[in-house]
């Protein structure tokens, strides 16, 4: 007689046959390793919150930004997941993008329980702003962009995109806001910025603005004068907020994998696990498969979490195009450590020596046996070739240097032999530069 | 012997020994077993250095230019330019210069520059002009292709907007004192967005508006899919084309949708276009997986073979089937929603 639970050699051949089979059958159905609608955090773990400088917020460290396209599912999932920030401007999609989020907040009923964050754009898309009329323009493009959010007050109010220094100090605007503020209108005063050094230190000494927006990647490791500006305004009590924190939107700067749409840092690239990265060699050009992001998920989520390591960072705005993106990007809003992956992710020198981002160092000047003016020559091929293409900024840039230094001082080598302390190759831009100048002067 | 393989191989007779080589393997595959082998073998060879070619120079070219950063060209410039009016209403004359944008937009209007990008900008033309005291700047975005450029055009119009009838659509906004108006109109392949400060503005830009379309000059017209959509009930100008993660899902990426009222509310009609009919299948397939994985999901046999009926916490309910190569899926299918879409399916049909 057979002994429960003893296997006959039968068992032990039809029984992992059979469940091999059932798993096949039934795993398409959802049945079997099923996985879980949300990333399941540990039982331990509950999502990680800072406080926003001296507003007081208390905001998880990963909050959303701008919006997807008319798709308030994505707003709803958001909230849902954790998610109580949500930034959205005034020039998003012609104030659509603020009509999306109120109504969504709207209809969800949560609007004491989120902080609502909207931008308005001062310097009327290039246009210098009139000191004289600056605060009561504010003035009328923030009620307008009230009842766009269906709300009568936001929580913060940022001056849109400003890297002008009189524009940051402007009083008109300043009195503007603080007026808002007293009246209960807004809760905290913000500015976003892409050259943020300058105008962190510059908010620092007014000690007017409450937070502050602007781009922080991982090609800013080294970045030190950036980084002592960032650690200044987190001690004064302004509020940091990060975005770009993928280092840009791949596809947008000509190909070239982690290099920000922002302003160009100012340090060399990172020593730190090998230097700047912010996707993978080969990330997909324009807005391919994968979405607007363009990165793998492990790349994706190393980025964040090495801009949350930073506790001086509040949190980070993140852009959701799909509902697997919130999903995974506020995965790291639970635990910051490094998986195996994307510890791989940081460590990758060839993805880190594919970026090639020149950030002006000047080591590489004496390099050079002709006293080329090799910064502003990899300045120029950055605006001809990714930045400004088809517009006057490098011929303008070329036109700077003093004559003797450009390219001309290239034309009596047969070889290049400058060279770059970190990862640019010098000779392969002049060539694509001398090769740019023909096509241009053609 | 067949006549063909007999004269392949008297040709390969009187040919030198490398030649008598290439033409057994370049001959009918199936001259001989060997050959037929040693034919694929080269012709695989053959595909694999060409691939590895154009890849190699694609990665070579992308070194320093891509299509996202290619230069606005000469012609393109020059096309724009075209279609600035001449003369200039209201005797407004240039300020400066003419700046062009392509991949780096985002210098002039920041975050916004994303949604240009997407649709696929391939240049766009600045200028600003001065007529007396009024101040007018001229932004005409070149978006290569006419759905496109109806794309970024829907994704900032607002339905409650002041339309008028220039181009295909425009619509136009005013200060209550008339001293700044904005003035956006789509036409063919072309987004042009006008501001004007000043006294007067409104009436200047809408001349403006006219002398550019008219330059243009492209016959008005809408995309060709929409026209097929149910046209009862349709709320006017909700018509949108989502290039990218249309209800937050790439698969289903292109797609319109139109809005609609329903009697008890509005539902949303999306159509997610395919390459075919198995991908349209194919998505079908991804998203009954989605809202079994997050919500549920059940057959709905009474809208035909494989059409389902499911829903999430965020999305709410959700109708969807595949007729052809579009995915057909109803959103909030309350009241008439049904029957519309219906119409839908028989019309994709």
């Amino acid at each position: 007689m057979q002994k429960k639970h003893s296997w006959t050699r039968r068992d032990f051949i039809a029984k992992p046959a059979a469940f091999l089979a059932a798993s096949q059958l039934l795993k398409p159905s959802g049945l079997l390793f099923a996985e879980p609608s949300t990333p399941a955090p540990a039982a331990t773990k509950k999502i990680i919150t800072r406080t926003l400088g001296r507003t007081g917020f208390s905001l998880p460290i990963v909050s959303m930004g701008e919006p997807a396209n008319d798709n308030p599912g994505i707003v709803r999932r958001a909230y849902e997941l954790g998610i109580r920030h949500f930034d959205t401007a005034a020039l998003y999609q012609g104030g659509k993008n603020e009509v999306l989020l109120g109504n969504a907040i709207k209809d969800m009923g949560v609007r004491k329980d989120v902080i609502m964050a909207s931008k308005i754009e001062v310097m009327q898309q290039g246009k210098t702003v009139d000191p004289a009329l600056a605060g009561p323009q504010l003035k009328t493009s923030f009620e307008a962009g009230l009842k766009r959010l269906q709300t009568d007050y936001l929580d913060i109010l940022y001056l849109h995109n400003v890297d002008d220094l009189s524009v940051v100090a402007m009083e008109g605007l300043l009195q503007a806001l603080t007026d808002l503020k007293k009246q209960g209108r807004i809760r905290a005063i913000g500015i976003s910025m892409h050259h943020a050094e300058p105008v962190l230190k510059e908010v620092v000494r007014l000690g007017v603005y409450d937070v502050v927006l602007f781009p922080f990647n991982y090609s800013m490791a080294t970045d030190q004068g950036l980084l002592a500006a960032i650690e200044s305004a987190h001690k004064s009590g302004v509020g940091i907020v990060a975005m770009k924190t993928t280092a840009g939107n791949f596809g947008q700067t000509g190909g070239l994998p982690g290099v920000s749409r922002g302003a160009p840092p100012s340090g060399p690239p990172s020593g730190q696990a090998g230097g700047p990265t912010g996707g993978q060699a080969g990330s997909p050009q324009g807005f391919g498969p994968g979405g607007r992001l363009g990165v793998s998920g492990a790349t994706r989520t190393a980025l964040l979490k090495w801009v949350l390591r930073h506790d001086m960072v509040a949190t980070l705005l993140s852009e959701f195009g799909t509902y697997d993106h919130i999903e995974q990007n506020f995965s790291v809003a639970y635990d910051l450590a490094y998986t195996d992956d994307e510890k791989k992710v940081l460590a990758d020198k060839k993805l880190i020596a594919s970026i090639e981002f020149c950030h002006q160092c000047s080591q590489c000047k004496g390099s050079c046996p002709n006293g080329a003016d090799i910064p502003t020559l990899m300045r120029t091929h950055m605006y001809a070739l990714q930045y400004y293409p088809g517009t006057g900024h490098p011929h303008e840039t070329l036109a700077s240097i003093p004559a003797g230094r450009g390219l001309e001082a290239c034309s009596n080598c047969d070889s290049c032999s400058a060279s770059c302390a970190w990862t640019v190759n010098i000779p392969r831009k002049i060539n694509q530069l001398q090769a740019w100048q023909k096509i241009v002067q053609a | 012997m067949d006549s063909y393989r007999t004269k392949a191989v008297e040709s390969a007779a009187r040919l030198p020994r490398w030649k008598t080589r290439v033409a057994q393997l370049s001959a009918f595959p199936v001259l001989d077993r060997r050959g037929g082998r040693r034919w694929v073998a080269l012709t695989a060879l053959l595909a694999l250095f060409s691939f590895i070619s154009v890849a190699g120079a694609t990665a070579y070219a992308q070194e320093g230019t891509t299509a996202s950063a290619a230069p606005v060209s000469e012609a393109l410039r020059a096309q724009l330019l075209k279609l600035i009016p001449d003369p200039l209403p209201g005797e407004a004359h240039a300020q400066g210069a003419p700046t062009y944008y392509a991949a780096n937009l985002w210098e002039y209007i920041d975050g916004a520059a994303d949604q240009y990008q997407l649709y696929g900008l391939e240049g766009m033309l600045h200028q600003e002009f001065k007529s007396g005291k009024i101040d007018v700047t001229v932004d005409i975005f070149y978006m290569g292709k006419s759905e496109n450029a109806f794309g970024i055009y829907a994704t900032e119009r607002s339905a409650d907007a002041h339309f008028v009838a220039i181009g295909t659509e425009g619509y136009q906004s005013q200060s209550s004192d008339g001293s700044s108006a904005t003035l956006n109109f789509l036409l063919d392949r072309y987004y042009v967005k006008l501001m004007g400060f000043g006294t007067g503005s409104p009436s200047l830009l809408d001349a403006f508006a006219r002398g550019i379309a008219g330059r243009i000059g492209a016959s008005a017209g809408w995309p060709e899919l929409l026209a097929r959509l149910p046209t009862a009930q349709r709320l006017p100008h909700s018509e949108l084309y989502v290039l990218q993660n249309p209800l937050g899902h790439d698969y289903l990426s292109p797609a319109y949708s139109v809005k609609y009222s329903t009697g008890s509310g509005e539902a949303s009609l999306v159509v997610s276009v395919a390459a075919n009919e198995a991908e349209a299948q194919n998505r079908l397939g991804l998203l009954q997986k989605h809202l079994q994985k997050d919500g549920k999901c059940d057959d709905a046999p009474e809208f035909g073979e494989h059409a389902i009926r499911g829903s999430t916490s965020y999305e709410g309910e959700i109708l969807a089937r595949a007729t052809g190569r579009y995915l057909v899926l109803m959103i909030n299918p309350s009241g008439s929603a049904s029957e519309i879409f219906r119409e839908a399916l028989t019309k994709l049909k």
